[in-house]
C-alpha cells in the first residue's frame, strides 16, 4: 500500500503514479475542496457530497489518499472532470474489474452536482 | 409510513379481542386450535431461553419460565429448532417430570446432558401435532386475532435474533419489560378462550376451558405488571415497493441503507470508507432532522423549546460525527466498500438532499405531490436515529480489535517515527498502527456512539407532549420562524448546492 503524500497533489501528479491512482488523487482533492468550502459548518450541504466522493475513491482503491495541497487552484468540478477523463482512459485490462461501475458512479455524482449548481439562484 | 411496532400489534389484538364480545360467531375447533398454538408460540418466544450466569437474572427469569411451563399440553412445538429441558417437555406432553426422565433413561426419548440438565429437541417429542395456521384472508375475528398473534411472534423472533446492539435497549432480556407484554397476551387469551367456550362444538370445549383457567392463573402469577414496556417500541418495517412520493422514497431509502450498513459492519474486515460514510450519513440525517423540526415548529406542531433543543443537540452530534469522520479518513483497512452499500448510501443521500432542496422549499412552484409530510418524515428519521445509535455502537467496537489484529493501517508519515518505519516513511508506505497510536480513533468512535444516543434521545423527547405554554401567535405571524435555528443560515462556504 502506498501513501500518496509526497509530490502527489492533484495538480502535480507524480510521474510514477498510474492512471487510476492519479484519478483517485483528483477525486480526493475534489472531496477536500468541498470540505474546505464548508468552512467547518457541520450542517453544510457540501459535506455530504464530499463524503460520497471519498466513498467512490475508496471503492476504486481504498489505499490512495491525496495530500491536501494549499496551492491547489483547480475547482472541485475540474478535479472531478480530470478524474473522469483519467478513468475513461484506463485500458479495459488495466484497472480493477469493477472500474467501469465506479466510473459510472462518479459520472452520476458529477451530473447531480451540476444539476444542484444549476438550481442555485 | 409502513412501520409497525409490537405496541401497535398488541393494540390491534386487543381491539380484535374486544370485538369478540359483541359477536356470537361460531368458532370451529380448527380456528380455536390455531389461536391456541399462536398464543403459546408468542408466549414461548417472549420468555425465550433459560438464563445462566447472573443468579438474580436467572431467578427472575425462572419465574416467567414457570408460568410458561404451566401452559397445558401445548398443541405444537413453537419451532422445530426449539429445545426443552425435562420439565418443559413434561409440561408439553402433559406428563410428570419423572416420566420424561424415565423415558430418557430407557432411551425412549433422545436427549443430551448439558451441565447436569437434559436437553430435548422439540422435534423429538412424541405426538407433536400439526396445527394449521389461521387463514390470513379470513374475516373471522378469531382468525384475525390468531394472525395478529402470529405476526407478534415473528417480530419477537426477529428481535431476539438481532445480531447488533442498540445501547440501552434490550427489552427481551429484561423480564420487567417482557412481563407486561405477557400479561396483555394472557388477558387476550382469557377473553378469546371464553368466547370459544361459548361458540365451539361442545365436545371440544374442554381445551378452551383449560386454557382460560390457565391464563387467569398466569395473570395472577405475573403479579402487578401494569406498567408500560420498552418492548412495545420494537418496530418492523415494510417499505413500500415501489415507493411513491417523497415520504415513501425516504422510508425506503432509510431502510435500504440501514440494512446494507448492518451487512457492511458484519464483514470480517469492514471498510474504513464505509465506517467513515456511516458517520457522514449520520451527520446528514441529523441536519435534515433539524431542518424538519424547524418546519414542524413553523407549522406549530412542536414547541419552540423542543425545536431549539433538537437544533442544539443535533448540531453537537454533527460536530462529534464530523470529528469521527476525519479520524476514519486517516486510516484504512484496505477493504473496498461493497457496491450494494454504495448504491444504498447514494440513494439515501439523493433523497435527503432532495428534501433539503425541494420538499422543504417555501417556493409555491413545488408541486404538492413532491411536498413532504413533515411529521411522517420526522417519525421515519426518529427510527433512523435509533438505527444510528445501533450502527455507531457497533462501529465503536471495531477499531480496537482491528488494531490488535494488525488490520488498521495509516500512512507511516503521520505516525511516530521509529527505526522500523524509516523505510516505510521514505517510500510513502502504509503501516499497521499500534494500539496506543489508535487511542484517538478509539476515543472518537466511542464519542460518536454516545452522541448518537443523545441525538436519538433528543428526537424522542421532542415528540413527547409539550408542557410549555402555547406560543403567542404574534411571534409566528412576525415570521420569526426560528430564524436562528435555520440550518441553512450561517453557511459560510460557497453555495454550491
Amino acid at each position: 500500500m502506498t501513501d500518496q503524500h509526497h509530490c502527489t497533489s492533484a495538480n502535480q501528479p507524480a510521474a510514477e503514479l498510474d492512471t487510476v491512482s492519479r484519478a483517485c488523487v483528483h477525486i480526493d482533492a475534489a472531496a477536500h475542496q468541498l470540505e474546505t468550502a464548508a468552512h467547518g459548518d457541520v450542517f453544510s450541504p457540501l459535506l455530504a457530497p464530499a463524503g460520497q466522493l471519498a466513498l467512490i475513491r475508496g471503492g476504486i482503491d481504498p489505499t490512495i489518499r491525496a495530500a491536501v495541497d494549499p496551492n491547489d487552484r483547480l475547482e472541485f468540478m475540474a478535479h472531478v472532470d480530470h478524474a473522469l477523463s483519467l478513468l475513461d482512459s484506463v485500458p479495459a485490462s488495466a484497472g480493477p474489474p469493477d472500474l467501469l461501475v465506479w466510473t459510472l458512479r462518479l459520472h452520476d455524482m458529477r451530473d447531480a452536482l451540476l444539476a444542484a449548481w444549476a438550481q442555485q439562484p | 409510513m409502513s412501520t409497525t411496532t409490537i405496541g401497535d400489534l398488541l393494540d390491534r389484538a386487543e381491539a380484535l379481542t374486544r370485538s369478540l364480545r359483541g359477536t356470537g360467531a361460531e368458532t370451529t375447533t380448527d380456528q380455536w386450535r390455531s389461536f391456541d398454538s399462536a398464543a403459546y408460540r408468542l408466549l414461548h418466544e417472549l420468555v425465550g431461553p433459560e438464563r445462566v450466569g447472573n443468579r438474580d437474572q436467572a431467578v427472575s427469569h425462572a419465574r416467567l419460565g414457570r408460568v410458561l411451563n404451566d401452559y397445558p399440553s401445548p398443541l405444537t412445538t413453537p419451532n422445530p429448532e426449539a429445545t426443552y429441558n425435562a420439565r418443559q417437555a413434561a409440561s408439553h406432553l402433559g406428563v410428570s417430570h419423572w416420566t420424561i426422565v424415565r423415558d430418557i433413561r430407557r432411551s425412549h426419548l433422545p436427549a443430551t446432558l448439558d451441565n447436569g440438565r437434559y436437553i430435548i429437541k422439540a422435534a423429538d417429542l412424541p405426538g407433536a401435532g400439526e396445527v394449521q395456521p389461521a387463514d390470513s384472508r379470513s374475516s373471522h375475528p378469531v382468525d384475525r386475532l390468531s394472525c395478529t398473534l402470529g405476526a407478534l411472534g415473528d417480530m419477537v423472533v426477529a428481535e431476539r435474533s438481532r445480531k447488533t446492539t442498540i445501547p440501552g435497549f434490550d427489552p427481551l432480556r429484561d423480564d420487567a419489560q417482557v412481563a407486561p407484554v405477557m400479561a396483555r397476551v394472557f388477558a387476550i387469551t382469557v377473553v378469546a378462550a371464553r368466547h370459544a367456550l361459548a361458540n365451539i362444538p361442545l365436545q371440544d370445549a374442554d381445551r378452551p376451558l383449560a386454557i382460560a383457567q390457565y391464563a387467569e392463573h398466569a395473570l395472577d402469577a405475573l403479579g402487578n405488571v401494569d406498567q408500560g414496556s420498552e418492548l412495545n417500541r420494537v418496530a418492523s418495517f415494510a417499505p413500500p415497493s415501489p415507493p411513491r412520493g417523497p415520504n415513501e422514497e425516504l422510508e425506503a431509502a432509510l431502510r435500504g441503507w440501514t440494512t446494507r450498513a448492518r451487512a457492511e459492519l458484519a464483514r470480517t474486515v469492514p471498510s474504513a470508507e464505509v465506517l467513515r460514510d456511516i458517520t457522514n450519513q449520520a451527520r446528514h440525517l441529523y441536519a435534515v432532522s433539524t431542518a424538519l423540526m424547524t418546519a414542524s415548529f413553523t407549522a406549530r406542531h412542536v414547541s419552540e423549546d423542543a425545536a431549539r433543543a433538537v437544533h442544539v443537540e443535533l448540531r453537537e452530534a454533527c460536530e462529534v460525527m464530523h470529528v469521527l469522520a476525519q479520524q476514519w479518513e486517516t486510516v484504512t483497512t484496505a477493504t473496498k466498500p461493497s457496491h450494494e452499500y454504495v448504491t444504498a448510501t447514494t440513494t439515501l443521500h439523493t433523497h435527503l438532499t432532495a428534501i433539503q432542496r425541494e420538499s422543504l422549499s417555501p417556493s409555491s412552484q413545488i408541486e404538492s405531490a413532491r411536498r413532504i409530510n413533515v411529521e411522517q418524515a420526522l417519525a421515519d428519521l426518529r427510527y433512523a436515529a435509533t438505527d444510528l445509535s445501533e450502527l455507531t455502537y457497533t462501529a465503536a467496537q471495531l477499531p480496537e480489535p482491528l488494531i490488535r489484529s494488525g488490520l488498521l493501517f495509516a500512512p507511516a508519515r503521520i505516525l511516530p517515527s521509529t527505526m522500523e518505519r524509516l523505510h516505510d516513511r521514505n517510500h510513502g508506505k502504509y503501516v499497521a498502527i499500534q494500539l496506543e497510536e489508535g487511542a484517538e480513533i478509539i476515543d472518537a468512535a466511542q464519542q460518536g456512539s454516545s452522541a448518537a444516543r443523545h441525538a436519538q434521545a433528543s428526537l424522542e423527547i421532542s415528540v413527547q407532549p409539550a408542557t410549555t405554554t402555547e406560543l403567542p401567535t404574534q411571534t409566528l405571524a412576525d415570521g420569526y420562524a426560528l430564524r436562528g435555528l435555520d440550518p441553512t443560515t450561517g453557511l459560510s462556504g460557497p453555495d454550491l448546492l
